[in-house]
């Protein structure tokens, strides 16, 4: 086996730096799985090297507005990116991510014939023009979002700054397309400022964010203009605490951060305490995802290992014991007997699997029922205090909001679910490895639990839930969110509900101030939000359905193809045991040393993997 | 044509009346006291609740408009209880508990602040807390105090929208000054909760927004004032915001409430620092920690210790320091009363001093009038009397009094229900009174006008407006509309040729 040496900053498709040290890894480990005539093994190291090569980390930057969010996300990358103004508010989501020369590109909704949206360059000093509610208002333009590219190193291990616009502004549907955005990110940045404690809806945003991210940081910005802001950060802590919210709040002032960055004052920029957010995000933030990404690598690395030395152990116990060999082969055919059955359509994983989401899909029929029931409760309840045609806007954005708070939690819900059901299914294989302990299945073994997310706390062995999670994204995230998080489809589907639904109303018939109209107006504002809920409960229904059909298949190919690498496996290793006595004793002890000989390159390759682990955050580095 | 002076024969009159009457009518029953207060109130100060989200500084405001700090202010959620501030012979501070008699308590002034305990009481407990305060500014106007909505304990949230908007009795505020920061879903959700349709209410007329805290719109830049002017500009045309208020005024309120209170030795000092090189004051003047650093070069720089600087900071914020360095230097303030008018000026209190005390007292008889009617109407449908008439001249004035129906358009109008070119609503709302009641101002033309430019002026107008409503193409409400507004400049024509009566009256 040969290694290939590397240099240690190679760069990504958008020139932000890759893993070098993994992939290198993962490229050994290909030739390995090459050389040993396992493609099937090769092919699942190829789906963890994507990964590396893609190390984009989303990070959602929200409040409510005018708490400094823009600023914020333009003092860590020292640039104007993002438009700033005392009065005029971010309408569309910003992304800042890493590229080697300034770009920016918008994307439009995709129209009814497509279901990509559609890209269009643009003008790097015209941001405001698409983002901001002067010169996009009501985001009429219909974008998804911006995304923009500049080179800062901050950025360049992958880190992506989404600016979204403000939670809980006039236009509070945006508040829906926050949430909406939560599955798919790594991690959330609550941005308030120091005038004041931390209100109702922002801890209320906070307690749904915590089920939806797994990480969460708190921002308190505008510390220079504040002299509370210690107090106020104290009350914050507390509220949090109080909450069992678990996330640091951090101070910061934008404005201290500019003028530090513009006159090279280092103290300023430590008054600033961008230092210290920009540490969470590096070691933290982004330290963790390249943690994880690299245990993933490392777990994949040991399966396959493990997976190919089956057949050398097998040949060596056999080779170093001829006596033993019918026994050996006794045991290594009893274990490749139980990987035959667990390939086959009657194993019992595939009953639980088919079963699991059988139940799983009714289940989550009528928890959506449920909640959007409830949902249309409320509004006829509110309906009948109210005259519609007042209030009919503020209704519509109420009712745009809550349901898709509801179909947000219906989410997690149905997420949580999916991750149960893949836990039980990896239990069954550890189930139906069964008999005596010594076997060589033990190395499979690893393969399964690796395919098992929820078998240990940490978030090491991703890779079964993390499909189902990505396939989520594909649909129910993207059904919500806007476009860029995640590179998904969607949003366009609820629009047109929306505005289909605002047309059939008829306005003017709303609008119309006759008394004894009243009833018929109220009749008719809770026929549309009927109309509308329904709708709602059906497109999501329809598309959760299919979301957990993707996931099923998804799991389904995981775990046929975990059957069919451990039969492949267990195979290997009784034709290795049977094959090792026919040789002659000169040959068995020059096969025996070849055998020891493959398994300490085996080792070697673990051992490499291994300090992947024990090295640093990132293999590369230099960077500030 | 103020709340003081009400005129023999106005609306004031016809309702204090049927209120006495009522009050003899009803005199052995047990819903008497209610007819009582309702007919005390009838003639005491305009009440103005200041309301608005948590920590939208409705307390600094208060103080401002009273000019004396009286009310706790604190960077944590510090107003738990609805409280009155009442001018009054003595100064005084009263518990009212929801289930026993009021007491008075002990109270002491902190660094200006009322200090008081509650005597054991629980804030749930308390209906409200009443502080008599001999003072010029609450003869105009009581102000009450609310705790913040979208506050964190939800109780005290509920307690605010109970009293401002409560289900089974007419508002205990005449009028509502509504603070807000920006303009948030929650505080539309507010305004409209407290905005409701009863017939004779008229809600936009009886609201103002502030936007509140308006020095820290541009996080202490020096041009911030001009910035939360442009904001309530486009606030005042934003539909939503007309719909739910008479206007919107950016007010910052701490800088009213330091002028207000300005001190020798506070001007003596922030003149010192002004007499600074820029070198030395400008990195101190980046951020509140460093201006309030407790280090010896501080110190040393600025000859003031510590806590006299932090003092500054809480007084002017870094806002105020900012622009009163900025002034001091450019020659405008040089002594303390310079200063203090020079904060008024940027705070902006003026014009909101201008929407309370003119707009609001010009309507203040007819809120009190309308809060009057409504209460005594809600005790006749209670206890109903037999053979009595009281709730037929009840129901005549609610539904007949023009001043009333002139509201309820102008509400129509602002919420956009009524199909009118927007050059005719704007015309239509100055002729219906929505920039105040006096006949120069519904035609809009200069207060010294002479009464004969003002009668061709109002000639002109009746004659447009009576054309309107007879021609063909206009529609069914257009129409009614019309008249409406024909009917007022004929009301404006008659107060012309009858200067004395300028009250509204019913017919």
């Amino acid at each position: 086996m040969n290694t290939t040496t590397t240099n240690h900053t190679s760069a990504g498709p958008q020139g932000q730096h890759l893993d070098q040290a993994a992939l290198d890894v993962l490229a050994l480990s290909t030739q390995a799985a090459d050389a040993y005539g396992r493609p099937d093994l090769a092919q699942r190291l190829g789906q963890v090297e994507r990964r590396i090569r893609d190390p984009r980390v989303r990070v959602l930057v929200v409040g409510e507005f005018k708490q400094g969010k823009s600023s914020l996300v333009n003092a860590l990358v020292n640039a104007r990116i993002c438009p700033v103004d005392d009065d005029v508010a971010t309408s569309v989501p910003t992304a800042v991510g890493f590229a080697g020369d300034p770009v920016a590109t918008a994307l439009h909704a995709p129209g009814d014939d497509g279901d990509e949206p559609r890209r269009e360059p643009i003008d790097i000093d015209d941001i405001a023009g698409y983002v901001s509610e002067s010169g996009n208002p009501a985001n009429h333009r219909n974008l998804w979002a911006v995304e923009v590219g500049i080179p800062r190193t901050l950025l360049q291990d992958g880190l992506v700054l989404v600016d979204t616009p403000g939670v809980g502004g006039l236009g509070s549907a945006h508040s829906a397309t926050t949430i909406g955005a939560l599955p798919s990110a790594d991690a959330v940045l609550l941005v308030s400022d120091a005038s004041q404690e931390y209100t109702e809806p922002e801890l209320a945003f906070l307690d749904m964010a915590r089920q939806l991210t797994p990480t969460i940081v708190c921002v308190l910005t505008k510390t220079d203009f504040y002299p509370a802001w210690r107090k106020i950060a104290e009350l914050d802590r507390e509220h949090l605490a109080e909450r069992g919210i678990d996330a640091p709040v951090l101070a910061t002032s934008a404005a201290l951060r500019q003028r530090a960055l513009e006159t090279e004052d280092r103290d300023l920029n430590r008054e600033s305490g961008y230092p210290e957010l920009v540490a969470r995000l590096r070691e933290g933030i982004v330290g963790d995802a390249t943690r994880v990404a690299r245990r993933n690598v490392v777990h994949t690395v040991h399966a396959v290992c493990q997976q190919v030395s089956g057949r050398f152990d097998a040949q060596r116990r056999a080779l170093s014991d001829p006596d033993q060999q019918a026994q050996l082969v006794a045991e290594l055919t009893a274990a490749r007997e139980r990987a035959d059955q667990l390939r086959g359509k009657a194993a019992r994983w595939q009953q639980t699997l088919g079963d699991g989401f059988a139940d799983l899909s009714a289940d989550a029929d009528h928890e959506l029922r449920t909640r959007t029931r409830q949902v249309l409760k409320q509004a006829e309840a509110s309906i009948q205090e109210v005259d519609p045609g007042e209030v009919w806007e503020q209704l519509e954005q109420w009712l745009y909001r809550t349901t898709t708070e509801q179909v947000a939690a219906h989410y997690a819900f149905v997420t949580a679910r999916t991750h149960e059901l893949a836990e039980t299914i990896a239990q069954h294989f550890a189930d139906e490895r069964g008999g005596p302990e010594h076997l060589d299945i033990a190395a499979p073994l690893e393969v399964l639990r690796q395919i098992d997310p929820a078998t240990t706390v940490e978030a090491d062995d991703r890779s079964a839930g993390e499909k189902a999670l990505t396939a989520m994204k594909g649909s129910y995230g993207g059904m919500m969110m806007v476009g860029i998080l995640g590179g998904v489809v969607g949003l366009g589907m609820i629009n047109p509900v929306s505005i289909g639904f605002g047309a059939m109303l008829g306005k003017r018939a709303l609008k119309d101030e006759q008394e004894r109209l009243l009833n018929q107006r109220r009749a008719q504002a809770k026929q549309a939000c009927r109309s509308y809920v329904d709708e709602v409960a059906f497109v999501v229904g329809k598309d959760a359905r299919d979301t957990l059909r993707r996931i099923q298949r998804a799991l389904r190919d995981a775990f046929t193809a975990r059957a069919d690498e451990l039969q492949r496996s267990t195979a290997d290793a009784v034709q290795a045991a049977q094959q090792a006595v026919q040789a002659d004793d000169a040959q068995r002890k020059a096969r025996l040393r070849d055998v020891e000989a493959e398994l300490q390159r085996l080792a070697q390759l673990q051992a490499r993997a291994d300090a992947l682990l024990a090295a640093g955050p990132t293999g590369h580095g230099g960077t500030r | 044509m103020t709340a003081d002076t009400p005129t023999p024969g106005g609306l004031h009159a016809q309702v204090a009346a049927i209120l006495d009457r009522a009050v003899a009518r009803y005199g052995d029953t047990p819903a008497c006291a209610e007819l009582v207060a309702a007919r005390r109130r009838l003639d005491a100060p305009l009440r103005v609740a200041i309301a608005g989200k948590v920590k939208a500084g409705k307390s600094t405001l208060l103080n401002a408009l009273v000019g004396e700090r009286l009310a706790p202010t604190d960077a944590g959620e510090c107003t738990r209880v609805v409280t009155w501030y009442e001018d009054g012979l003595t100064y005084r501070v009263q518990l009212e508990p929801r289930d026993a008699p009021p007491r008075q308590v002990a109270f002491k002034r902190e660094d200006g602040h009322l200090v008081f305990g509650l005597d054991g009481l629980d804030p749930a407990e308390l209906d409200r807390i009443r502080v008599s305060w001999p003072s010029s500014s609450l003869r105009q106007l009581t102000l009450i105090d609310t705790p913040g909505i979208a506050s964190l304990s939800t109780d005290v949230s509920a307690r605010t929208t109970a009293f401002l908007a409560p289900d089974d009795r007419p508002a205990e505020a005449d009028a509502v000054c509504y603070l807000m920061r920006h303009l948030h879903a929650t505080d539309v959700r507010f305004l409209e909760a407290f905005h409701d349709d009863d017939a004779a209410h008229a809600t936009p007329m009886n609201a103002v927004s502030v936007l509140s805290r308006a020095d820290e719109i541009g996080v202490g830049r020096i041009d911030a004032m001009q910035t939360a002017q442009r904001i309530a500009r486009r606030y005042r045309t934003d539909g939503q915001v007309r719909r739910l208020c008479q206007t919107v005024v950016p007010v910052a309120g701490l800088l009213a409430e330091t002028a207000a209170t300005l001190r020798q030795d506070e001007h003596a000092a922030l003149s010192a620092l002004a007499g600074l090189p820029r070198a030395d004051t400008d990195p101190l003047l980046l951020s509140a920690d460093r201006f309030g650093a407790a280090d010896a070069a501080t110190e040393a720089t600025t000859g003031l210790s510590a806590p006299v600087r932090l003092r500054l900071l809480e007084r002017f914020g870094l806002f105020g320091i900012r622009l009163t360095l900025a002034l001091t230097r450019a020659g405008t303030v040089r002594s303390a009363p310079d200063l203090a008018s020079a904060l008024v000026e940027h705070s902006g209190i003026h014009a909101l001093r201008d929407v309370l005390v003119t707009q609001f007292a010009d309507r203040a008889e007819l809120l009190k009038a309308r809060t009057a009617l409504v209460t005594l109407d809600q005790v006749l449908r209670r206890h109903p009397m037999a053979a009595d008439d009281l709730d037929g001249e009840v129901e005549r004035l609610l539904s007949g009094t023009h001043a009333f129906r002139e509201a309820r358009l102008l509400n129509a109008l602002r919420a956009g229900n009524i199909a009118l070119s927007s050059d005719d609503t704007a015309e239509a709302e100055r002729l219906l009174g929505g920039h105040g009641t006096d006949p120069s101002s519904r035609l809009g033309l200069d207060t010294g006008s002479d009464p004969e430019s003002l009668r061709a002026a109002a000639i002109d107008a009746l004659q447009r407006w009576q054309r309107r409503a007879e021609h063909p193409l206009t529609s069914r409400e257009g129409a009614d509309a019309a008249r409406m507004v024909a009917r007022s400049c004929e009301g404006v024509l008659g107060d012309l040729a009858h200067p004395a009566s300028g009250e509204p009256t019913a017919r």
